[in-house]
């Protein structure tokens, strides 16, 4: 046997187990010589007791002893799961077809002849200490992957457990919500309607502004359960229309805005009208959110610009800042639901919650266009939307632009 | 005009509700519960019963469907007015056997259509001839 064989196999313990004090000497020689660490044991019962205290890796057992013989140790070992896996070699001086039976269906591993060749002894012990270890790895390797795979279980029911808190929180906060905005927005309808006596046109402007507040504070809400996929979409309704009208109703609701912030709003139409297929509202709630996420990130005395044009196919249509732009580690980042870098330049009252790219993008692909973004930092963005282009003759000429806005955030 | 029962257990939306309704000259009765709505609606026989969903004590669906499963009321038309207005619970509340379906917060043109429309419904439905 090599060097390297006896260092694989040498820190195996071995039982011996003899009543013949000769034989298990000899034995214990033999073994030693290859390393082992040796235990012995006269009887059957002192072997059980042995394995029992302290499980080694293999036994030898001698068939022939007074009391507890070899066959009756054997089928104790193996009834018992803790020493069952411990491979055991019967010895005897019987060289027999039957004997050899018996002690195979006692539940041995092996069998081996007296007078014992040295040389096979060696061998059998080493194979079966290999067949031992192979069968230890890979029950350890079965215990890992169960344990990777109850690992795996708990930490997806934990997941699930966790999404299902969040919507039942979501849920709640929905209707929580909802119970004073209809009370907010109701008031400030019922008020609007002259039903409590005739308010007059400043009055007026102060209820719009509380219907404005509460509208938005609704739509908040519905474009949360959106991302959560919570809320059914309204389908879309793709229809072509013309772009400069809708432009021009846009325009009146962001002028205001970029005024105050002391910024230029300007809007190039092309000389040729473009037209569009896209469904109208959702047209419109993509520019808005375009051009005021542009003001907010604008410095004062910048300037943005919404522009269009069209091929045959497609129409872009164009919202360039100089605001503060956008790392292009960041590019793509800003479309992800509940992302606002820079939260810090916005004050508390434009923060949204995030949603207003991710919905847009989400938009502009679901209407078969896309929506894209060029920036450099500290120069600016460009915010470009693409859209099926129609053609004139598509769009029918009483159809108007429906006037269904409120000023957006 | 007509003589509607609202269910409501928030006072505020209770009143906001019946402000609208009166401005269109319409009856309001109320109930804060649906148990006290139950026995108004059979006393009273109202024209149209508005709902809201999460009460006190029996919800709205189970009070909508103990009026459909009652002779004497089945034929009154029953719209939700919830602030339940996630997915699946328009459909659920449809399912339970409401006529109709008005989200919170309401949009009183909307609101005044829909309830118009259920008791248009009824009276040209023949069913009822008290209207």
């Amino acid at each position: 046997m090599s060097q390297t064989q006896r260092i694989d196999d040498g820190t195996a313990r071995i039982l011996i187990v003899d009543d013949e004090l000769r034989d298990r000497q000899l034995m214990e020689i033999i073994l030693t010589s290859q390393g082992y660490r040796l235990q012995t044991a006269g009887s059957g019962e002192e072997a059980l007791t042995m394995v029992r205290d302290q499980p080694p890796d293999l036994i030898l057992l001698d068939v022939l002893m007074p009391g507890t013989d070899g066959y009756q140790v054997t089928a104790e070992l193996k009834a018992n799961a803790a020493s069952r896996n411990i491979p055991v070699i019967l010895f005897t001086a019987l060289d027999d077809r039957d004997a050899r039976m018996l002690g195979l269906q006692s539940g041995a591993e092996d069998f081996l002849s007296k007078p014992l060749d040295s040389a096979e002894l060696c061998v059998r012990v080493r194979n079966l200490l290999r067949l031992k270890a192979a069968y230890e790895e890979l029950r350890l390797r079965n215990a890992e992957t169960a344990a990777a795979l109850a690992d795996a279980r708990a930490a997806r029911r934990e997941a699930e457990d966790a999404n299902a808190a969040k919507t039942h929180f979501l849920r709640i906060m929905s209707h929580e919500l909802r119970t004073p905005l209809n009370a907010i927005a109701g008031y400030a309808q019922l008020l609007e309607l002259g039903v409590r006596g005739a308010i007059n046109a400043e009055q007026t402007e102060d209820v719009v502004r509380i219907k404005n507040a509460a509208g938005y504070l609704t739509r908040l809400i519905s474009d949360v359960l959106t991302a959560e996929r919570l809320e059914v979409a309204r389908p879309l309704e793709l229809l072509p229309f013309a772009v400069r009208p809708v432009m021009a109703e846009v325009e009146g609701l962001c002028a205001l805005q970029a005024r105050a912030a002391g910024l230029t709003l300007s809007f190039s139409a092309p000389t040729e009208d473009v037209f569009v297929i896209a469904d109208l509202e959702r047209f419109q709630q993509i520019l808005l959110n375009l051009i005021t996420n542009a003001i907010k990130f604008t410095p004062g005395d910048g300037h943005v610009e919404v522009a269009w044009s069209a091929d045959a196919k497609r129409a872009s249509l164009r919202v360039t800042d100089s605001g503060i732009g956008i790392r292009s580690a960041d590019l793509e980042r800003v479309f992800d639901p509940f992302v606002q870098i820079d939260r810090h330049l916005t004050s508390m009252a434009e923060q949204g919650v995030g949603l207003g790219l991710s919905i847009s993008r989400q938009l502009a692909r679901a209407m078969g266009g896309e929506l894209a973004l060029q920036s450099t930092e500290g120069v600016g963005s460009v915010f470009t939307l693409t859209l099926p282009a129609a053609t004139s003759d598509m769009c029918r000429p009483s159809r108007g632009v429906r006037s269904q806005l409120t000023l957006a955030r | 005009m007509a003589r509607i029962l609202v269910i409501e257990d928030n006072a505020t939306n209770m009143r906001l509700s019946a402000y609208l309704l009166e401005s269109e000259g319409h009856v309001v009765l109320g109930a804060t519960n649906a148990e006290n709505g139950l026995a108004i609606a059979r006393a009273e026989q109202p024209d149209l019963v508005l709902m809201d969903i999460q009460l006190p004590g029996m919800d709205g669906l189970e009070a909508t469907a103990v009026l459909k499963g009652d002779a004497t009321t089945r034929t009154i038309p029953v719209i939700a007015l919830t602030a339940l207005a996630m997915k699946g619970d328009e459909e659920r509340i449809r399912a339970a056997g409401c006529d109709g379906y008005i989200a919170k917060p309401l949009a009183y043109r909307n609101f005044l259509a829909v309830v118009n429309a259920h008791l248009h419904d009824t009276a040209s439905g023949a069913a009822r001839t008290d209207t």
